[in-house]
């Protein structure tokens, strides 16, 4: 059987976007694939994250619920899809993280028309993120800019060992840059989690915070990059001073923060707090601020919104201003959800049980080309093609560079998109 | 292949300090682990009531040593690598070898490197041309140091 080779093709897995995996194709099944992490390579061999032995069971035909799940044909699923959506007064649309950027578009729409709640993945560390750009300014720049530049590097509230695994590699302490041309013998790395793990090692200093008191840490360094006196922080003031001495001296810096932020409810002071401390530590010398999310296209979501509705928080569009309803997390407001729309994501694994079980009472439409804890208690279940491996889209790297993904394998099965265009025409 | 401890192997070594082989028995077991002697060198292991440990040391340490272990002293655990390259980036021969890993870039298909990711785990693909194969250069440990998860390990 003869065999093809894709080059250069982009890893559809995290925030990354890698764009150097070699990928060889033989009887449209993946043969071989080269430079793809431990992550990456599950969404090529359909095998569970991390564990590439095991297995990924596909969902293979259309399914609907009369007393268990039974199989059906597209047209079915798509019109009882619709028929649950338009019975909704006030529908969810959720998930989107692992789709491109025109299936987003889509998904807003539906949610626009149905005057329903337009929720992405990760919203609750990345809403925050932009929304803090108001205020704070505009400090993000390019990865390979931060490869090329930067000399000191602070990870905050994440490993990228386990989230992103190649970005320690590819574009932030290792890689030779224009400017640093010795790799990570030219630059620092700090460490701020909440517990020690991998990345420890190759720090210069690591800080310990408590869990969802990063803003206090944050506020200390503030207060010694204005030069005040610091008396009330109970934590590691040595590292801080540490830590601040070298930021300040920078000739660039650059921060990447997950989701360990997020903890104890606290993600808006925390981020808002890392913001006021990029804004500052802007006024001595430049350091740019950029998030590190797991799901590829989490990005893409925070543009669409931007874009579509000049805001990036989640969008309610049963109020007259869907951008700006002061309600700043789905979980909070799940009661008045009556029918969910999920894409590409697993809410009955991601989400605190307390909160899955209110979506246990509503009929939920599941988008998703594996089967999951969500299959079996959804109303409409669709097969879809993986984007940026059966599908072509457009993903948003973690520094908002739109890329183009490539299909390496021919699929029966419809993209997302397809999927949400046909639920949206038969809406409108 | 699991990592051997020298006082695993010295458990089934005499415990005489004899010295006839040129090393203590501790002594002995390390250079064991790094495949400089054989079971066979020890005198005391040869006497008729040590055979079953004679048996058991061989068994520990297998048939012998790979030919990239043997050339590089390289021992590379697949199961621990999670893929991240890092190895692949700060390998100087890599650098020398492929321009696109000093941009931290994978090498490219066609090019011929010492280390790189193959379905999502290291592979030593030449190691002849490890700088620790050749022992004139200075000793190279950057892979091995900078491993995050110590997939990388000197036998």
């Amino acid at each position: 059987m003869a065999e093809t080779l894709y080059e250069s093709v982009i890893c559809p897995s995290c925030g990354c976007l890698c764009d150097d995996i070699d990928v060889v194709v033989a009887d449209n099944k993946v043969k071989s694939i080269r430079n793809v992490c431990q992550w990456g390579i599950n969404k090529f061999f359909f095998t569970k994250k991390f564990t590439s032995t095991v297995k990924r069971g596909r969902v293979e035909r259309p399914m609907v619920r009369e007393n268990n799940l039974v199989e059906t044909d597209y047209e079915t699923a798509v019109s009882r899809a619709v028929d649950i959506l338009k019975c909704s007064r006030k529908p969810l649309v959720y998930g989107l993280t692992n789709s491109g950027y025109y299936a987003q578009n889509v998904a807003l729409d539906i949610a626009r028309v149905l005057k329903g709640w337009f929720e992405p993945r990760k919203a609750v560390l990345l809403s925050p993120y932009y929304s803090a750009m108001k205020n704070s300014g505009f400090y993000i720049a390019p990865l390979d800019e931060v490869r090329n530049s930067a000399d000191v590097i602070v990870y905050w509230g994440c490993n990228p060992v386990h989230s992103t695994p190649k970005h320690l590699a590819r574009y932030s302490l290792y890689p030779r840059g224009r400017c640093k041309e010795r790799g990570n013998l030219d630059r620092v790395v700090f460490t701020v989690d909440v517990a020690e793990n991998e990345l420890v090692r190759m720090s210069r200093r690591y800080l310990m915070v408590e869990p969802g008191t990063d803003f206090l840490a944050m506020e200390t360094m503030i207060k010694l990059l204005k030069n005040e006196k610091v008396e009330d922080y109970e934590g590691d003031i040595a590292a801080i001073q540490d830590m601040v001495q070298y930021m300040a001296r920078a000739a660039y810096g650059a921060i990447f923060f997950g989701l360990g932020l997020s903890r104890n409810g606290n993600a808006v002071r925390n981020v808002e707090t890392l913001m006021t401390l990029v804004k500052e530590l802007n006024q001595k010398t430049r350091f740019v601020i950029v998030p590190l999310y797991d799901d590829f296209n989490t990005n893409g979501a925070m543009q669409l919104l931007l874009r579509e509705l000049g805001s990036p928080v989640p969008a309610d569009f049963s109020c007259d201003h869907p951008a700006d309803h002061g309600m700043p997390t789905l979980l909070e407001n799940l009661h008045e959800i009556d029918a969910a729309l999920v894409v590409g994501e697993d809410p009955f694994w991601s989400m605190p049980s307390e909160h899955s079980d209110q979506l246990k009472k509503i009929p939920i439409i599941l988008i998703d080309p594996f089967w999951t804890r969500t299959t079996n208690k959804c109303q409409v279940v669709f097969p879809t093609a993986i984007t940026g491996v059966e599908a072509e889209g457009i993903a948003y790297r973690m520094d908002g560079l739109p890329l183009k993904l490539r299909k390496v394998l021919e699929t029966d099965y419809p993209s997302d998109e397809v999927i949400l265009e046909d639920i949206y025409h038969r809406l409108s | 292949m699991a990592k051997l401890s020298m006082y695993q192997l010295q458990k089934y070594l005499p415990k005489t300090d004899c010295k006839k082989c040129g090393f203590s028995c501790l002594g002995f077991a390390n250079h064991l682990i790094s495949r400089d002697v054989r079971p066979e060198d020890c005198p005391i292991l040869l006497e008729p009531g040590y055979s079953e440990s004679l048996a058991k040391l061989n068994e520990l340490l297998g048939p012998g040593l790979d030919f990239e272990k043997e050339v590089t002293g390289l021992l590379i655990e697949p199961e621990k690598c999670n893929g991240c390259g890092i190895c692949v980036v700060v390998c100087e021969i890599n650098l020398e070898k492929s321009q696109e890993v000093e941009s931290g870039r994978g090498p490219r298909f066609t090019d011929d490197v010492v280390l790189r990711i193959d379905n999502g785990r290291i592979k030593l693909v030449d190691p002849q041309s490890c700088r620790r194969a050749d022992p004139s250069d200075y000793i190279c440990r950057a892979c091995v140091e900078l491993c995050p998860t110590k997939a990388i390990s000197l036998v």
